[in-house]
């Protein structure tokens, strides 16, 4: 099969109406189908014995099915064009451009991760296409149109689920709606009356750009993974001759700058490329504070317990910046994995990067990941005694539960110890501050759904909940003092310093990870995922 | 041959194939919530996700009774479940809608499977992770409650 097409040929009419109606076409002949396969089945006269079921199911396993039957090259683009841009923030918080990945033929789909059915299917067969197409170096974007719940804290934890290879984007509403727009990609929320848990509906084809930065495939849902490598394949094989509308942005030369991997193969020859993924979710300016890493050579994760590698710290140009650190391996308990926490000291807020390193026989394996560090304002800085106030308790409010939580379905095991318990005891403590009622953002309440999970992993650690504002119970109802728009944090929430600049008083969940010695060792704004907790308690708890 | 007649033919030749061999679907009952009503569900599985968020439960029902039936509810323990399908439109926009019931006409055997039909989970309480599993339970109108343990897994 031959598409050296110029990209610079005239689209003619008849072929544009063929790709905008190539899909109409598509749906008609299945809707087509569908209705013979009724009267086919009807006509059996219950030889199956389940004509009604077989009518119902009839469309969407035989449309798949069917789709499945189609040549991979029906999804080649006839006149490839360039990819329109994609510059949106990645899980870490940095940005990300499609751009930093010419070079390599990258799959984009737009989807989001509240979506259960056709978004993680999609997303797993692109998956299964990644890891067996591994010599074409292929990558995959997911980008979210649900910017309100997939914020880059979320999507850490998402992106744990992900196959390898995937980078999940995010950005303002208005950023994913002008991307979306030039992607030709339509979505919009499924109103099911919960502002939280809604569905979204969406254009759910996935796009294949090339090393150049052309569109050269669209796969609509249910194209199979032999389908998908298939035109990889063709793709990479065979590339548009003609570089002249190539004229997106310039390939990414300086390396570092956009992704991991990336930045792994910017690394001297004599040197092995090592990934570097920045677990943590939140990075912050100030004292020494613990970046979570997870590092991959060829594909593989290392998962050495004994390894201590060096992480440079350098200025978003690549100048270093203080004395390398040694990072310290952290296994967490019935856990495969091994995560590397290094603390460097980072001087002021904004983008970093970390150059992370150890030695190989004969050589030395490099990789280097992009970092944004926050502005700590004034939380209790990390490496510091924890403030001694005492969050509320059970005791504290004769059993009303309404009292110390809005959650409400609590699990009061969060409500029954306090910080200044725990600090009395040596006992050490992880304090959760977050409203399920109140929510200022589309994060609250679910930094409480994610400690109810690690709760049971870690009953020597006090799993402690606050909530962040002042409230009454009104008839059984809490209420809020203010409003959400401008609430009042308790006297509690505001000596941990969660509502300062430049956080400000909206700016929840918080969460803090204290030892038994009354020392912060961690901090996170927005959700942390389960490796921010897990793997510092395990430090802790390991004497770290 | 044109794309577009090609598309067509190619879909109308899977449609009548996958209608011949529908009638050919083996099964074996694992779980029965009585003898009058020998509704069996089988291979039931759902994608790992983190805690906080959604997957899918999919599973394929059969009615081995002589009497149809129709699952009506599901329910889990770690998270809210709804009866849901998936849809494709003419400008192939995907999109979700509840329903409120699977019908399950006496000797059927339906498949709930990604893309279609299936067991929509959100709020999960715990992280599922590959190797372990989710508790489901399955409320047919006539069968009454089946209990299954989905596993959870990548396809």
């Amino acid at each position: 099969m031959t598409r050296r097409t110029a990209p610079v040929a005239p689209v003619d009419e008849s072929t544009r109406i063929l790709d905008g109606g190539f899909w109409l076409v598509l749906v008609l002949a299945l809707a087509c189908g569908a209705l013979l396969l009724v009267s086919f089945v009807s006509g059996l006269g219950g030889g199956t014995g389940a004509p009604a079921a077989a009518d119902e199911d009839a469309l969407s396993p035989s449309a798949e099915a069917s789709i499945a039957a189609i040549d991979p090259a029906v999804f080649l683009a006839d006149t490839p064009e360039d990819a329109p841009p994609i510059d949106l923030t990645a899980a870490d918080g940095r940005r990300f451009s499609l751009a930093s990945l010419r070079g390599s033929p990258t799959f984009v789909f737009f989807g989001y991760t509240h979506c259960t059915d056709v978004c993680p299917a999609t997303i797993g067969t692109v998956g299964e296409v990644l890891a067996e197409t591994q010599d074409v170096d292929a990558r995959a974007l997911f980008v979210t149109i649900d910017p309100e719940r997939d914020t880059p804290a979320w999507l850490t934890e998402y992106a744990r689920y992900m196959p390898s290879g995937f980078v999940p984007l995010t950005g303002t509403p208005d950023e994913i709606a002008t991307t979306a727009k030039a992607w030709d990609v339509q979505y919009a929320k499924v109103d099911e009356g919960d502002p939280t848990n809604y569905s979204m509906s969406h254009t759910a084809t996935v796009r294949l750009v090339d090393a150049a930065g052309l569109v050269r495939a669209t796969f609509p849902f249910g194209a199979t993974r032999d389908q998908m490598a298939a035109a990889l394949r063709d793709v990479v094989a065979d590339p548009v001759t003609d570089q002249g509308t190539a004229s997106g942005p310039t390939p990414a030369t300086a390396a570092p700058a956009s992704s991991a991997a990336a930045a792994a193969s910017a690394a001297p020859a004599a040197q092995v490329p090592l990934t570097v993924q920045v677990t943590s979710t939140s990075v912050w300016a100030g004292p020494p504070s613990p970046i979570i890493l997870s590092l991959s050579r060829d594909g593989a994760p290392v998962i050495d317990p004994s390894l201590h590698p060096t992480v440079q710290l350098r200025s978003a140009a690549g100048d270093p910046v203080g004395a390398p650190v040694t990072a310290v391996p952290v296994q967490p308990p019935g856990e495969d994995v091994v995560r590397y926490v290094a603390s460097p000291k980072i001087p002021a807020p904004g983008p970093w990067r970390i150059d992370v390193s150890y030695p190989l026989p004969g050589t030395t394996a490099v990789g280097s990941a992009d970092i944004a560090a926050l502005d700590p304002g004034a939380t209790p800085p990390i490496g510091g005694p924890a403030p001694t106030v005492h969050t509320p308790t059970l005791t504290d409010v004769a059993g009303v539960a309404k009292a110390v939580t809005t959650d409400p379905a609590p699990d009061l095991r969060l409500s029954s110890t306090s910080t200044s318990d725990a600090l009395a005891a040596g006992r050490p403590f992880v304090l959760v501050v977050d409203s399920t009622k109140f929510r200022v953002s589309p994060a609250c309440g679910r930094a409480i759904v994610m400690a109810r999970f690690l709760l049971d992993r870690w009953p020597d650690v006090a799993f402690i909940h606050l909530e962040p504002y002042r409230y009454s119970i009104v008839t059984d109802t809490p209420v809020l003092d203010g409003s959400l728009e401008d609430p009042t944090l308790t006297d509690v929430a505001a000596a941990w310093g969660v509502g300062s600049q430049p956080w400000g008083v909206r700016s929840m969940p918080w969460t803090f990870v204290v030892d038994g010695r009354g020392i912060v060792r961690a901090a996170y704004q927005g959700v942390m995922g389960t490796d921010d907790v897990d793997v510092i308690v395990s430090m802790i708890q390991a004497g770290g | 041959m044109s794309r577009r007649s090609l598309v067509a033919a190619l879909v109308f030749g899977l449609v009548v194939a996958a209608c011949s061999s529908g009638s050919g679907a083996g099964l074996s009952a694992a779980s029965s919530a009585g003898a009058a009503h020998a509704v069996s569900v089988t291979g039931a599985w759902a994608r790992p996700a983190p805690a906080g968020g959604s997957t899918a439960v999919y599973l394929t029902l059969a009615n081995g009774g002589s009497s149809p039936d129709a699952l009506v509810s599901a329910s889990s323990p770690t998270g809210s479940v709804e009866l849901h399908e998936t849809s494709t439109d003419m400008n192939g926009m995907t999109g979700m809608s509840p329903v409120e019931r699977i019908e399950l006409p006496a000797g059927a055997t339906v498949a709930l499977d990604p893309g279609g039909k299936h067991l929509m989970v959100t709020g999960l309480t715990t992280a599922l992770d590959a190797g372990g599993s989710i508790d489901v339970e399955l409320v047919f109108e006539h069968a009454g409650p089946v209990h299954v343990a989905a596993e959870v897994r990548t396809p």
